[in-house]
């Protein structure tokens, strides 16, 4: 049993006390973060990032696996207690879960969704042990026709997915793929759009980018709703925390199929937790009994799309690890963190690293299993975090980001960089721009590059080699169906609301 | 939150527009090399291009369905424009200025004085934060942040000039 092996190699690494103490801190600093209101796992992730650049290589990544699945935790709780969900996965559960809690039965929606998040994340951590491997070895296969066909597909599938025009997201896609051709150019040395300044040689970092466009765009969009933020009431009081047998055997088979859903949307390019969330609530409402309820508080509501969510955001690591190429904004941050620790993402990385591969997946049980227990004694506390007045908490957040920046590089320019990104991330949400396609796109530039420059290489300039090639044609007509499907949806549902405008009117 | 507003898609083209032409213009400079050997011009280039094309297409898009609602006024086509409210100018200006003093002031001044100013500078966001609590706010928060980072992670930052 190959799987056996790698999976103790695995275990052995996450439960050295070390690992342990970075994941539990992970996990502790994720759900805090995820807690307040506003501030989702890409502004958490940014927040954070700089801190996990000081520990070990396995133990960084693995601390910044736990900071991401503690954002999704918190996010749920705040979600459910207060309906004030902080990412689009948790707004599906804050459906039935806040209408549980004004009912009173806060307590088992709250477990609840600690159960479906833990059963969905176990099975996905068999999914990834299972099905990385296989692909990596199919990858290995891969040339740079190959690899410049799937980066295309996942930076449209990114740029398709994005709320609003298709071409608002193809558009942010370019703009982060221009950004990542700052710097000196690979082969000729030839520095590009540095407008002669030396700071600009090495191009911009990408942590510079993450914190500007999530971490103080976030908070400055906070400070400008002013009056408006939404005041928070924290009491929250419930009679009983533990669900009901009838909850559990109501929730068993939701969350089952919710896992299935995650774990399934969690490998494509560009779907991720918050659009599995949604499949397995939308599945949910029609094949379920009791599907009359949802909506008005039932538990099948939280069950499903809980463990979808966290089925995906553990599933969503196969393609990121095995192949290199990142799926969503947040796996991109991690490909990037990789990088920076001296991990190249690819199919190599299962061979070459099995201590990290293998720890990494090992360390998503730990991790969830820290949440399980973080979360159902200390729910109380984490709510208390949400009467820390806003005023006391953003110079904290800011100084984190200033002190974080700076202990990368040791580099002044970086705080100017980033205070000039954030502006322009703050522009970006009044235009009502997703950044996250942007994000992808800085990060793959310099592959989509390469991999490009290689192909025509190869090919002597015949740019029919994408299509000539089995796996690459495979791959560019995939992107080809899922762009025209997500179009033709769209296009029908406007005319649809065109045509109901018509009646009304 | 409502994610339709083609007020936004039009700045929004305009400005992909403008930047493309900009990467363009600054590109043209950049060897394009062959197609069999792309040089360092050849991607910024094709992205530039691609981007120019994509912000016309947005416009031309929000441009038509504007028109299908009713004529194209001033209102409708520049309804984005508004001069930013108070408060937000105000956070914004001690945000941008906290940081810069940040990036000025933590090479020579240390870890604790820097980040004491932006603490201070950046609480003086919301108008209704009372002098003294920034002065509390300026000690206590670099005092946390240097117990977390010199203390607990064992950054080798100067904390004092």
């Amino acid at each position: 049993m190959d799987l056996l092996a790698n999976l103790a190699i695995g275990f052995d690494v996450a439960l050295s006390p070390s690992a342990m103490l970075y994941c539990l801190i992970g996990v502790t600093l994720g759900t805090f973060i995820g807690v307040l209101p506003g501030i989702g796992p890409l502004a958490a992730i940014g927040i954070l990032l700089p801190i996990t650049f000081h520990a070990p290589q396995t133990e960084a990544i693995i601390m910044l696996a736990g900071i991401y699945y503690g954002t999704m935790y918190g996010g749920s709780t705040v979600a459910i207690l207060l309906n004030l969900p902080g990412t689009a996965a948790s707004a599906v559960v804050a459906i039935d879960g806040h209408q549980m809690a004004k009912q009173g039965r806060a307590g088992p929606a709250l477990v609840m969704t600690t159960l479906s998040s833990f059963f969905g994340g176990c099975v996905a951590i068999i999914v990834v042990a299972g099905f990385a491997p296989p692909l990596a070895q199919f990858a290995l296969r891969f040339q740079s026709p190959e690899y410049f066909s799937l980066m295309v597909m996942g930076l449209l599938a990114a740029a398709v997915l994005v709320q609003g025009p298709f071409l608002k997201g193809i558009a942010m896609v370019l703009v982060g793929l221009l950004i990542g051709t700052i710097g000196q150019e690979t082969v000729s040395g030839l520095p590009r759009y540095t407008f002669d300044t030396l700071y600009l040689y090495d191009g911009i970092s990408f942590v510079v980018v993450i914190i500007g466009l999530f971490g103080l765009a976030e908070v400055l969009r906070n400070l400008a709703m002013g009056a408006d933020r939404e005041k928070v009431e924290t009491r929250v009081g419930w009679r009983e925390l533990i669900p009901t047998r009838r909850d559990m055997a109501d929730s068993f088979m939701p969350t089952a199929r919710g896992t299935g859903i995650g774990a399934f949307m969690g490998i494509l390019p560009g779907a991720g937790p918050a659009i599995a969330s949604f499949a397995a609530y939308a599945l949910e409402k029609r094949v379920s009994r009791n599907r009359k309820n949802f909506g008005k508080g039932a538990i099948e509501g939280i069950a499903a799309p809980e463990g979808a969510n966290n089925a995906a955001a553990q599933t969503s690591f196969i393609p990121t690890l095995s192949l290199g190429i990142p799926g969503d904004a947040i796996m991109a941050i991690m490909l990037g963190a990789l990088m920076i620790h001296g991990l190249t993402p690819g199919p190599q990385i299962i061979q070459n690293n099995p201590e990290f591969f293998w720890g990494l997946i090992a360390s998503f049980w730990v991790g969830n299993l820290f949440l399980l227990l973080l979360n159902l004694p200390f729910v109380g506390l984490w709510i208390k975090i949400l009467s820390i007045p806003y005023s006391i908490l953003f110079p904290a957040i800011l100084s984190f980001i200033a002190i974080g920046i700076y202990s990368l590089y040791r580099e002044p320019m970086d705080i100017f960089m980033v205070t000039a990104i954030g502006l322009v991330g703050y522009l970006f949400i009044k235009l009502r721009c997703e950044a996250a396609p942007l994000l992808l796109g800085v990060i793959l530039s310099p592959l989509l590059e390469e991999n490009l420059r290689r192909s025509m290489l190869v090919s002597r300039g015949d740019p029919m080699i994408f299509l000539e090639r089995p796996i690459s044609l495979i791959f560019l007509i995939l992107t080809v169906l899922g762009v025209g499907l997500v179009l033709l949806g769209s296009w029908r549902a406007r005319k649809e609301a065109r045509s109901h405008e018509h009646e009304t009117s | 939150m409502n994610t339709d507003d083609p007020q936004a898609d039009l700045v929004a083209a305009a400005l992909f527009i403008v930047t493309g032409l900009g990467a363009v213009w600054i590109a043209l400079d950049y060897p394009l090399g062959t197609l069999r050997r792309l040089g360092p011009g050849a991607m910024p280039m094709g992205v530039g291009v691609l981007l120019i094309l994509s912000g016309f297409g947005l416009g031309l898009q929000t441009l038509l369905r504007l028109r299908s609602e009713g004529p194209l006024t001033k209102p409708v086509l520049l309804g984005w424009f508004k001069w930013p409210k108070r408060h937000v100018l105000r956070a914004t200006f001690s945000i941008v200025a906290g940081l810069c003093a940040f990036g000025l002031l933590v090479r020579p001044a240390g870890l604790f004085l820097a980040t004491a100013v932006l603490v201070f500078l950046s609480s003086r966001a919301e108008a209704g934060t009372p002098i003294l609590g920034s002065i509390l706010l300026a000690l206590v928060i670099p005092a946390m942040c240097v117990g977390i980072f010199v203390y607990g992670i064992g950054l080798p930052f100067r904390v004092w000039p």
